[in-house]
């Protein structure tokens, strides 16, 4: 189903003023040398010169204009009175007084107000002494990044010094103000100027959650070297104490990574066990030469509660298995060769998954002279482990060639592909009850003939030109019934009978089980392409008409029963700017019963509007039916504020999934996001749960910042509300080829 | 220096012209005036006299009219500009249009400038179209050392 | 009814020929599309050439969603959201870029983790199967 997300509006920026280069009209002597201009001028002996009237002072690092200004060149010093505004490359000051020492190169200004060049800094101070370097010395003063009166946030601090060219602003005894109002204390805090990377203070995060309390988490970067950084961020939980957070990358030419290390060291809220809660996460990426791939994710963590109990930013608090697989990949010219370690932590009672120690796959396609044809060959040798004593290991080794003639013209295409499979099992430590054997050898030819023909007309409608594209489908797939009970399940499931499923070579995943196929499937798909080639409609039935009784109508709560026939279909329809309706349904013919469906529903009033209704329903999920409906609105309630709103009800167990609210505040100098959400609590094990009373619902308030105070920040915003629900996007796949 | 003033005025000039009733004298053409280490160059120079004085203003032009000194510190002033006008009785030189003082490591432009020979003090001021420059060489304080 | 065989799907003359470029040229999607260019008789350069075409895979990437949760708050089902972006740089012209997301059902089970996991691999292989269809499709409308 398609789910538009809504554009992004793009950020607002801070725009600092802009001030004119103070007397334009006079390039700046070179070296050392003073250039004045005023209306009025008096020289004594050639030492002490006064100057009145619209003064200005020139010289390389900066200007000075003020109603009057003295110059004792004695004492190499000068000051100036009146309307002073001194300019440098860095800062426009504007003060009451100025006093400037040419031998120390220092310049003091007292009651000032000043504005940073090209970034948004700017604020009060008592006095400010810029120094030979250019780095600012400000004695109480304020620094904000917002414009208006009342800035958003701004922070009073007894000293504040900012140096652009080392990019830190460093505050002592810092009161950080919100609308004026005084929030929070900090008696030292250093923060980068530009959104180069510097080493400081992140913005800190407040929230509070059912399961953990109020929490604080102020996270520290440190910028170790320009390809190695950490953040180290102490995390204090009211109800569980104080967790450290760290995040260690590297980056090494083709090869970067990163470990993350969240350890507590006791959870006060737990009371059956105080031993510590951590969760450890090791990523890798790398190319080696231009042709090796290395990819590895293993993490590992403390206890299955971990993750519903104290969160992690790695991982959901809903995702039932954590990744631990480390692969080595090499591409030739047309083969490729994938070694592959693959393991998974399930969380909760489930059945502890097989382990592939090591799965190698080879791959090779050699083009053939005729009919665009490939000579393919898929071999696979696979290692299978399991800590399980009632599951047989296995070594499997697995080839796959043969021949694929792809022809393909506008009007049509045929793909005919006719394959040898043959798969040699040794199976060990078979449990006695169990008929599987020791060494099994399976041969299995597979032919397959998938073909369509694409038809075009002309739709006048709504008096502009579409095109209907009317395109059925046909393919038969051919393989002959073997009787694999002698050979155990390892990575083996039944695939889903989708619109796109329907076309496939196989009904299972994996290779432990190769459905007998005498089988024809159908399609038919039509489209409506707007005069922009969009496409506005597209509707979509087939089915699958078994010629042949399926072999595995056995067992079901291995997922690998096969029902006689499945018609699906899928809808889309972009009715205009606003409306877009998707649904698409699993029906089986045989039972007459929904395997599957799901209706989506967007309407958007303009770009930052829009509400989304969702209804899902899915007969047997791994042994139990789904069904949900779920709300989703956005709405920009003025230019500053921003809300999402979520609810997403359970139907099957009639009660709330997860309510989600957040209302977010964006100005060009700061953005803030209050969410309340309340979701369910993932009840990993019964008897767990109930010891530790743990509610069934976890909910919480948070207050996050997200634009830095230097001004930059992510362009996130709303899309990263949608994603912060459980039902947001969370973990990219890493794509290793 | 101050010697230069109790020295006597010597003018040269290519033509000389005179106006006895208002008792004002006319150099004309390559005119040159000095006291001891003070010398005017100009196109042309009247001298003014007081009725019942001896005091004269001398009031000279040119392209530009030129003035320099030799100070007490051993350092020279010169100016420069469309018209000086000297009065050595009130020691006091006021120079206009394109007016240009220079002396060791500064340097005043302005529309009108004067200069007191006796205390060394100038000031200068600018009309509107033309603002007084001045500019500081950061040299003076190194030579002063060296001299005294 | 009014319909006809489709005629005129080819791509515009000059796409006929062009170099295929990626950041990563093993990647899967970049070696999918290559093989479905020459399907559909586009003659594919091993090298730029300055007055030809160039299709430049810039990013893929796969993203997920969770859609359901079963009665014990664990996931159930995911949509997979496999984003493509490519850019398309007629000789002489400013580069066109162009990106789409394909999206798919995909239900999980805890007790099958393993071949849920080759499942996922299978349907990344149809989706960037269905990409390289769709940057053809693409293509076609494009006039020069």
């Amino acid at each position: 189903a398609e789910t538009s997300t809504p554009a992004e509006s793009p950020v607002p920026q801070c725009l600092p003023p802009v001030y004119p280069r103070l007397a334009p009209g006079y390039a700046a002597a070179d070296g050392q040398t003073v250039k004045i201009v005023a209306d009025h001028t008096s020289l004594i002996k050639n030492q002490m010169a006064k100057f009145s009237g619209d003064v200005t002072l020139i010289n390389q690092e900066h200007r000075i204009k003020a109603d009057e200004l003295e110059v004792n060149r004695e004492s190499e010093s000068f000051n100036a009175k009146g309307n002073i505004h001194f300019q440098n490359n860095m800062v426009n000051v504007f003060a009451g007084t100025l006093d400037a020492s040419d031998a120390t190169e220092t310049t003091q200004l007292t009651s000032t107000s000043y504005q940073l060049v090209n970034t948004p800094g700017k604020g009060e101070a008592g006095a400010i002494i810029v120094s030979k370097d250019g780095e600012l010395s400000m004695l109480d003063s304020t620094y904000t990044a917002c414009l208006g009166e009342i800035p958003d946030w701004q922070i009073k601090a007894s000293a504040i010094n900012i140096s652009v060219e080392e990019n830190y602003v460093e505050a002592y005894h810092a009161r950080l103000r919100l609308f004026g109002v005084p929030v929070f204390y900090l008696p030292y805090f250093n923060y980068p100027v530009t959104s180069e990377r510097k080493s400081g203070l992140l913005e800190p995060q407040f929230s509070s959650s059912g399961s953990s309390g109020v929490e604080v988490a102020i996270p520290f970067y440190w910028n170790i070297a320009e390809n190695l950084d950490a953040t180290i961020t102490p995390r204090y939980m009211s109800k569980r104490g104080t967790q450290l957070l760290t995040e260690f990358r590297y980056l090494q030419d083709l090869q970067s990574g990163q470990i993350n290390l969240e350890y507590l060291n006791k959870d006060d809220e737990l009371n059956a066990n105080n031993d510590p809660r951590y969760l450890v996460r090791y990523q890798h990426t790398g190319t080696f030469s231009d042709r090796f791939r290395a990819y590895i994710d293993y993490t590992t963590i403390s206890d299955d509660n971990y993750l519903v109990d104290i969160g992690s930013d790695e991982y959901k608090a809903n995702d039932a298995y954590l990744y631990q697989v480390g692969e080595l990949s090499y591409f030739g010219e047309n083969w490729q060769t994938t070694f592959k370690l693959q393991d998974f932590e399930v969380l909760g009672d489930h059945v502890q998954s097989y382990k592939t120690l090591p799965q190698i796959e080879i791959e090779s396609n050699q083009p053939l002279p005729f009919l665009n044809g490939q000579f393919e060959v898929y071999s696979e040798l696979t290692r299978f482990e399991t800590p399980n004593k009632e599951q047989p290991k296995a070594n499997r080794y697995h080839v796959e060639a043969g021949f694929t003639f792809p022809l393909t013209s506008p009007a049509w295409f045929l793909n005919s592909e006719l394959k040898m499979l043959q798969t040699y099992y040794q199976q060990e430590d078979i449990p006695d009850n169990a008929v599987f054997e020791e060494t099994v050898s399976r041969t299995l030819p597979k032919v397959r003939f998938h073909g369509g023909i694409n038809f075009d007309r002309d739709l006048k409608a709504f008096g502009k030109g579409f095109t209907q594209t009317f395109e059925p489908q046909l393919q038969y797939l051919y393989i002959p019934d073997k009787d694999q009970s002698d050979i155990a399940v390892y990575d083996t499931a039944r695939l889903q009978d989708d619109y796109n499923g329907l076309f496939r070579d196989r009904r299972y995943s994996g290779l432990d089980r190769i459905a007998h196929a005498n089988q024809v499937s159908w399609g038919v798909t039509s489209r409506i392409l707007d005069p922009s080639h969009q496409e506005r409609f597209r509707a979509s039935l087939g089915g699958i008409v078994y010629l042949n009784d399926s072999n595995f109508a056995a067992d079901d709560t291995l997922g690998i029963a096969a029902n006689k026939s499945a018609l699906a279909a899928d809808l889309f329809y972009r009715i205009n700017h606003q409306w877009q309706l998707s649904a698409d349904i699993q029906y089986n013919t045989t039972t007459d019963v929904t395997d599957k469906s799901q209706v989506n529903l967007d309407y958007q009033f303009n770009k930052n509007q829009l509400i989304q209704l969702n209804h899902r329903y899915s007969r047997n999920v791994s042994g139990s039916t789904l069904e949900q409906i779920s709300l989703l609105g956005s709405t920009a309630i003025d230019k500053n504020w921003t809300f999402v709103g979520r609810v997403t009800q359970d139907l099957q167990q009639n009660r709330s999934i997860e309510s989600y609210a957040g209302l977010e505040y964006e100005s060009c100098c700061w953005r803030v996001r209050f969410v309340y959400q309340r979701q369910i609590n993932t009840n990993i094990d019964e008897q767990d749960f109930i010891n530790e009373n743990r509610d069934e619902f976890n909910s919480g308030f948070m207050i996050k910042f997200q634009k830095g105070f230097g001004g930059q920040g992510s362009t996130v915003g709303r899309q990263d509300m949608f994603n912060s629900s459980i039902f947001g996007y969370k973990r990219p796949y890493f794509l290793n080829n | 220096a101050k010697a230069d003033f109790e020295q006597r005025i010597k003018i040269d000039s290519d033509r000389q012209a005179a106006d006895l009733k208002n008792k004002i004298a006319s150099y004309l053409d390559n005119v040159k005036i000095t006291q001891g280490s003070l010398v005017i160059n100009a196109d042309i120079v009247q001298v003014f006299g007081e009725k019942d004085s001896d005091v004269k203003v001398y009031l000279a032009k040119g392209n530009p009219a030129t003035f320099e000194q030799l100070l007490d510190d051993g350092n020279m002033i010169n100016l420069q500009a469309d018209e000086i006008r000297y009065e050595p009785g009130k020691n006091m030189i006021t120079i206009s249009g394109h007016a240009l003082l220079r002396q060791q490591d500064s340097q005043v432009s302005g529309s009108r400038i004067t200069y007191n020979t006796l205390t060394e003090q100038l000031s200068a001021e600018s009309d509107k179209n033309e603002r007084v420059t001045t500019i500081l060489e950061p040299e003076i304080k190194d030579k002063n050392k060296d001299q005294n | 009814c009014g319909f006809k065989l489709r005629g005129e799907y080819l791509l515009a003359p000059e796409l006929k020929t062009l170099y295929l470029s990626s950041q990563d040229i093993h990647g899967e999607l970049t070696r999918t599309v290559k093989q479905h260019l020459k399907v559909n008789q586009v003659n594919v350069l091993e090298s730029p050439q300055q007055d030809k075409p160039e299709l430049r895979i810039l990013k893929d990437e796969l993203n997920r969603r969770t859609l359901s949760v079963f009665a014990n708050g664990q996931v159930a089902e995911y949509e997979l959201i496999y984003t493509v972006k490519y850019q398309l740089v007629f000789a002489g012209q400013a580069p066109r870029d162009f990106s789409f997301d394909l999206y798919r059902d995909y239900q999980d089970d805890p007790d099958l983790a393993l071949a849920k996991s080759r499942e996922l691999s299978l349907m990344l292989k149809e989706m960037r199967r269905s990409a390289a269809d769709r940057i053809l499709r693409d293509m076609a409308t494009i006039t020069r």
